[in-house]
């Protein structure tokens, strides 16, 4: 029974994974970069849900409408204006771009908001559900549905609209959507900008339940790599599949090797994967 | 029967749902010039990928001069005279093309010196009538030149057994008389040789010998007159015009 | 005699010269001779970070991990009574021992994959060593009892012993560059499947490269640890030591020589003129710095940086 519920708590947490590795795993596939900086937007996303909580009593659920639209404002200019610029350089040089950005927007978050662990406290019901023996938080249950069906948005978003074929298109074969009269730039900003509303949203959710720092930029940023690459690369369906197999992973790792080992029981999961199944779980081979 | 070269037995590689080779089996002795011929998606290119290493076979064996060489990388086969070319020319950018022939006489050649590898490249270039661009870097060469550079990188690694694949793709007429003669050349020195071409004229002229991949499968093999005769080879290209009009140069 | 073995007895002459002369010139000069050490720590790891992410084109990130690698095992090794000396060489063996299955198995992994699985080993590493806290002293660090002597005297030694170590991996990297192993890392960087199909043994010669630039990276971490005189998780496996010589290396050119030595002198200038000022932003100056070189000198860092990603 104990371990019903060690996979439970995964796979609410990979609800939580999957928000974050949707966007990450979406600019990857598209534009063929790692975002490095994909990490400290989180942490910006949890920002605006904190102070939105803390000076306008706002429901870090609901922040979501607000770290979204302002993330993916700022990652379109991002993209438009300065990462557009080395996007055909080699992957050292874009991972040093981004591996920079990151810098900057940390270190900035650290000036403004100091290191110190942040909390929203008192929005949910701390009365957790049962179902039988199992235990769910509120908060929890609340922040990896949203999760996921965000991610789920997104997938549908991708495939049914407009502006989402498009982006479809573009990482399937770019020369031909440009032939087509697709205006690449634009898609890539519009990617970006999608991949920075994502991480929001995830820091949005994140916040509900964890303290925020800048400190949690790193971690963050490796759930979204390992997430999206168990996943496979590209799918946002194989990002959220990823979250909730790294949420499980995660989890158990925790009751069998210590939680302190978090990062190197994922990491050998990864290479496990990246060895046996490169194309992750339900990706395709491709991209490097 | 003496040992064959090379001998391929039932060899098969999927990839996912899709048979991209379909139990192929064919020998090649020494010194031999066969045509591989198909149409597009036949599986050539896949077919040398599975010989040379580059690709594992899903089923089969494929031995080299007697031994078991299924599974080896391609460094390996390279080092034991299993050499290539590609479909599209790989050379080295930026390295002049004194030194992309160079780098094979050294790994591959087993020469022992930086100097002693490059005058063999110097040589090489110049027998193949590209001794005039030894100095250049690849990208400052013409098409025909880089392919020249190609068969130069392979010929100076000492093959016994030399794919090309398409190695005439691209070139006009006069090009690849020009490229046909250096490949005679080769043959001379009793290098066996495999030329993976589309186009009937080419192989003609060349090889005694030709191999037919018809959607994976092997088609025919056997003598080239034969081959082109055969009602099976005729039909599977009729489909395709242009592979009609290539046939009927033959007959 | 050939240009090359001018360079190489040129680099040779003055870095002696440097060895034997800068302790003297700069003793006295304490602010001056943690300058210079500084710059010679940094050489040494954007050197040997040179040979897997300039010669041989793989982006690795795992400098940094090397580099704390080396701090604990030479701050365990003299906490238990062993001659610094015996401890730098432990330090060289232990990153090459990792380098070599890590290596044997992450350059599988090209591009992004590669890059990412080289920073993560970092993180193991760091997770690892705060986890063993009976031999590593967990989150609280570690002091080396060795460095409790006169500063001065630690001061100019750890500055010779440096700059010493630099001066040999920049041979190294000319050495490695020259040699039939340089050979085929540069075919390897250009197209590493042709690279194969001339006889290239690929996984080999980067698994060499990986393991010849662990070494230094790893004695570096060493020095660093017996200078500092303590040391802990968070500093030691610090992502900056992974992505500061990567800087360094841009800044100075790719896959040449010299280039870190001109860039590790660039960088060290530069952190010193404009961070000291800022030290509250100076990772984000770092990052400033990073962006405007990449968005000013997008190729005109990167001679020799040959591989362009391949997009369909």
């Amino acid at each position: 029974m104990q371990l019903a519920q060690v996979i439970l708590n995964g796979l609410l947490l990979g609800g939580l994974y999957a928000a974050m590795a949707a966007g990450f795993s979406l600019v990857w596939g598209v534009l063929n970069i790692i975002n490095i900086a994909q990490g400290s937007a989180v942490v910006l996303g949890s920002y605006v849900a904190y102070f939105a909580w803390r000076y306008a009593g706002l429901n870090p659920l609901l922040a979501v409408a607000l770290a979204g639209p302002l993330l993916f404002g700022a990652g379109w200019v991002l993209q438009r204006f300065l990462i557009q610029r080395v996007i055909a350089a080699p992957v050292l040089i874009t991972l040093v771009f981004t591996f920079g950005m990151d810098l900057i927007l940390n270190n900035t978050m650290i000036s403004l908001f100091t290191a110190d662990y942040r909390k929203i406290e008192g929005v949910f019901p701390t009365v957790p559900l049962h179902f039988g023996a199992l235990t769910l938080p509120v908060d929890r249950l609340l922040a990896a549905a949203a999760g996921i069906g965000v991610a789920f948005g997104l997938h549908f978003y991708l495939h049914r609209s407009r502006l989402g074929r498009a982006i479809v298109a573009v990482r399937m074969d770019r020369q031909t959507a440009e032939l087509m009269g697709v205006r690449v730039e634009i898609i890539y900003a519009t990617t970006f900008g999608l991949g920075l509303a994502m991480a929001g949203v995830a820091g949005c959710l994140l916040a509900a339940i964890f303290p925020t720092s800048p400190l949690n930029s790193a971690y963050y940023l490796h759930i979204a790599f390992v997430a999206c690459v168990l996943g496979g690369l590209g799918s946002v369906l194989g990002a959220v599949a990823g979250g909730l197999l790294l949420g499980v992973v995660e989890s158990l790792g925790a009751l069998f090797v210590g939680a302190e080992y978090g990062t190197t029981v994922a990491a050998v999961v990864l290479l496990l994967m990246l060895f046996t199944r490169p194309q992750g779980l339900l990706g395709r081979a491709g991209y490097e | 029967m003496t040992a064959a070269l090379l001998d391929v037995r039932h060899v098969s590689r999927r990839f996912g749902g899709l048979k991209a080779i379909d139990d192929v089996s064919f020998r090649l002795n020494e010194g031999e010039i066969v045509g591989m011929i198909g149409s597009n998606g036949a599986g050539k290119t896949t077919l040398v990928n599975l010989v040379t290493g580059h690709l594992r076979p899903s089923q089969g064996e494929i031995s080299f001069r007697g031994q078991r060489i299924t599974g080896r990388k391609p460094h390996e086969l390279a080092s034991r005279g299993l050499m290539r070319t590609f479909q599209v020319v790989q050379p080295f950018n930026a390295l002049t093309a004194l030194d992309n022939v160079a780098a094979a006489a050294m790994f591959a050649g087993g020469a022992r010196s930086l100097s002693g590898a490059r005058e063999q490249a110097d040589a090489a270039l110049s027998s193949l009538g590209i001794g005039h661009c030894r100095d250049h870097l690849p990208i400052r060469m013409t098409l025909a030149e880089r392919k020249r550079l190609e068969l130069a990188r392979a010929w100076v690694a000492k093959p016994k057994l030399l794919f090309l694949d398409e190695v005439n793709a691209g070139l006009n007429t006069g090009e690849i008389e020009g490229v046909l003669g250096m490949i005679r050349k080769i043959a001379a020195e009793g290098v066996a040789i495999v030329i993976i071409e589309h186009l009937m004229k080419v192989v003609k002229g060349l090889c005694p010998q030709l191999i037919v991949l018809h959607r994976g499968q092997l088609l025919a093999s056997g003598p080239t007159d034969e081959v082109a005769r055969n009602p099976s080879v005729i039909e599977a290209y009729l489909g395709t015009r242009g592979a009609a009009a290539m046939l009927g140069e033959v007959r | 005699m050939t240009s090359r073995g001018r360079l190489a007895i040129a680099i040779a002459v003055i870095g002696g010269l440097a060895c034997a002369g800068l302790p003297l010139i700069l003793a006295g000069e304490p602010y001056l001779m943690r300058l210079v050490t500084m710059f010679s720590l940094l050489l040494v790891l954007a050197a040997s970070w040179n040979i897997v992410g300039g010669f041989t084109g793989y982006p690795s990130f795992a400098t940094g991990a090397f580099f704390g690698l080396g701090a604990y095992v030479a701050a365990i090794l003299q906490a238990k009574g062993v001659d610094w000396r015996l401890a730098l060489v432990a330090a060289g063996l232990a990153g090459g021992i990792l380098a070599a299955p890590v290596g044997y198995g992450v350059l599988r992994l090209r591009g992004h994959y590669f890059a990412v699985a080289s920073l993560m080993l970092g993180t193991i590493l760091k997770e690892l060593t705060t986890g063993w806290s009976d031999l590593t002293g967990g989150g609280m660090g570690l002091t080396i009892a060795g460095a409790g002597g006169d500063p001065e005297v630690l001061a100019s030694f750890a500055l010779r012993v440096s700059l010493a170590l630099a001066v040999l991996t920049v041979l190294l990297g000319a050495a490695i560059k020259w040699s039939r192993l340089g050979f085929g890392l540069d075919c390897i960087r250009m197209n590493e499947t042709a690279a194969a199909g001339i006889g290239v043994d690929a996984q080999r010669l980067k698994t060499y490269a990986f393991i010849l630039s662990s070494i230094p990276s790893a004695v570096a971490g060493a020095v660093y640890a017996g200078w500092i005189g303590y040391i802990d998780p968070t500093d030691v496996y610090d992502v900056m030591w992974s992505v500061k010589p990567i800087v360094a290396v841009l800044l100075g050119g790719v896959g040449t020589i010299l280039g870190p030595v001109v860039g590790a002198a660039i960088f060290v200038a530069l952190e010193e003129i404009v961070w000291r000022n800022v030290l509250s932003f100076s990772a984000g100056g770092l990052g400033v710095l990073i962006v405007l070189l990449l968005l000013v000198l997008p190729a005109g860092v990167l001679p020799s940086l040959v591989s362009r990603k391949t997009r369909s």
